[in-house]
């Protein structure tokens, strides 16, 4: 709960000093284009700052699923949780490959 | 208006009739050489707070020129006692005299891609925000000025075009308002060093920059680069009658010309300067016999105050001897884009009040420019017509005539 907080305050302060506005003003139920008056453009300025505090890429096409403050925190906190370790690569298929290769090359003997 | 001496019109005229210089001693682009920019003088805005006259938004994406452009705009409107939600959208104009344009902008962007190099990081603001016609847009934008919407850049004689521009608008039936503005803000590491490398500037006042900016004057080596904005509601005679205006003058003649000679000298004789203010009293349906008072030029550069002289000896030949002359540059500076909005504000003030304002630093007439009607002091005349000149890089001309309205 501590760590969500804090991702939450950290987007709310980076939102807080686009808008120029006091961070208490702000509401995670709040529409970043209705409530908050982002356009376009600065919507991607937000996100050059998110990006730029979070060490993140954010797709543009992420950033278009992105309608209300809360949104854009269950984001962020999304991207930052560890991702599942992946299964290792297995080397049969090289084995296989020098495998061939020498049958081959028995083949020419 | 905002200038070097004051930020709006009334302590603008003001400083003017008492004389009072702008001109600073710049003190540096970051960590750049100073000693490496010949001259160090120049008209800064040393008092404008943008967050006093626009939103957050406004005070951190808009380059400077364009913060000027709209509070100038807003001011002129507002004292112009013009309601723009009771006029038909477009029959509101808005257009902008610019030279330089966002450099200011334009340079410190630049600047932050080679050091940071992250391409991928410049704001999605800045193409708006350097585009040349931000300005203009921004304050249609501000106004709801639907009407004819242009920017118009000629370096130096950038808002007199503007100002001409939005009088055949207005005589076209184009527009029944048109807000012209004139808006420069580019002193900036690399254009005044620019300005320094073209030998253009004064150099010889580096140590006392408010002797500097010396049109006429014997001892005068160069311009001084300044910053502003200028802004004036034109209107048609019928319209501004209709709402019982404050007029404070007509506008009855405009003529721009090339001198297709030189980027940056004029022709020597004075002769293309006095064919561009004979076509703009001709159009005006003056004689020169009748202008009453010149707002000149007059940069403090040698050769262009003394070509400008016999450009006027030229029109008015012995009429040149009655006429009076001011240099508004003497005060401020040459702000560029802004030169001609502000110099015809300054016009149409002095015929409004009778009173001509001060050439500063006129201490040593020069033979070879001198004029019995230029003073270092406030002169009165009652004006019945007037001149406003404007010559930019680019053999560029644009003269205005003024009338007192009657």
């Amino acid at each position: 709960m501590t760590a969500k907080s804090v991702t939450a305050d950290r987007i709310l302060t980076a939102l807080a000093n686009e808008l120029k506005r006091d961070v208490s003003t702000l509401g995670l139920n709040h529409s970043l284009r209705g409530d908050l008056g982002l356009n376009s453009l600065d919507a991607i300025e937000l996100m050059f700052r998110v990006e730029e505090e979070f060490d993140l890429s954010i797709p543009d096409a992420d950033l278009q699923k992105l309608v209300t403050v809360g949104d854009l925190v269950t984001y962020i906190e999304g991207r930052l949780q560890p991702s599942s370790p992946q299964p290792v690569p297995k080397r049969s298929g090289t084995r296989l490959a020098k495998n061939a290769k020498s049958k081959g090359r028995r083949g020419h003997v | 208006m905002v200038s070097p001496i004051g930020i709006g019109v009334g302590r603008f005229w003001k400083a003017a009739l008492e004389g009072r210089s702008g001109i600073t001693a710049v003190r540096g682009f970051d960590d750049l050489p100073l000693e490496a920019y010949r001259s160090q003088v120049a008209g800064q805005v040393l008092d404008f707070n943008p967050a006093g006259f626009l939103d957050p938004a406004q005070v951190d994406r808009l380059d400077r020129y364009a913060q000027f452009s709209l509070v100038a705009a807003k001011e002129a409107v507002a004292d112009s006692g013009l309601r723009l939600e009771k006029e038909l959208p477009h029959r509101v104009g808005a257009i902008v005299g610019a030279g330089m344009g966002a450099m200011m902008m334009g340079e410190r962007e630049l600047t932050k891609l080679y050091q940071d190099r992250k391409p991928h990081r410049v704001p999605p603001n800045f193409i708006p925000t350097i585009t040349l016609n931000s300005a203009s847009g921004l304050v249609a934008l501000a106004h709801g000025a639907k009407g004819p919407n242009l920017t118009i850049s000629t370096a130096c004689s950038s808002s007199a075009h503007a100002i001409g521009h939005a009088l055949t608008c207005i005589r076209t039936g184009q527009a029944d308002v048109i807000i012209a503005v004139g808006a420069d803000a580019s002193i900036t590491p690399l254009v005044f060093a620019g300005f320094c490398s073209l030998r253009a500037l004064s150099t010889g006042f580096n140590h006392d920059p408010a002797r500097a900016s010396r049109p006429f004057d014997r001892a005068r080596d160069g311009f001084v680069l300044g910053e502003g904005a200028g802004a004036l509601i034109l209107e048609s005679l019928p319209h501004a009658r209709k709402r019982k205006a404050r007029i404070y003058a007509e506008l009855a003649g405009y003529a721009g010309t090339s001198e297709a000679y030189h980027m940056v000298i004029p022709r020597e004789d004075g002769a293309e300067m006095a064919t561009t203010m004979q076509l703009a009293l001709q159009d005006a349906e003056v004689s020169p016999v009748q202008v009453d008072y010149i707002n000149a030029h007059a940069t403090s550069t040698v050769r262009g105050d003394e070509v400008e002289v016999r450009g006027i000896r030229r029109v008015m030949k012995a009429g040149a001897n009655r006429v009076t002359v001011n240099a508004t540059k003497s005060l401020i500076g040459h702000t560029l884009g802004a030169a001609g909005a502000i110099g015809t504000i300054a016009c149409a003030m002095a015929i409004e009040s009778g009173l001509v304002h001060p050439t500063i630093n006129y201490e040593q007439p020069d033979p070879d420019c001198a004029l019995p009607g230029i003073s270092a002091d406030v002169q009165e005349r009652s004006i019945k017509v007037a001149l406003v000149n404007a010559f930019g890089f680019g053999s560029n001309n644009a003269t205005l005539v003024l009338k007192k309205y009657q």
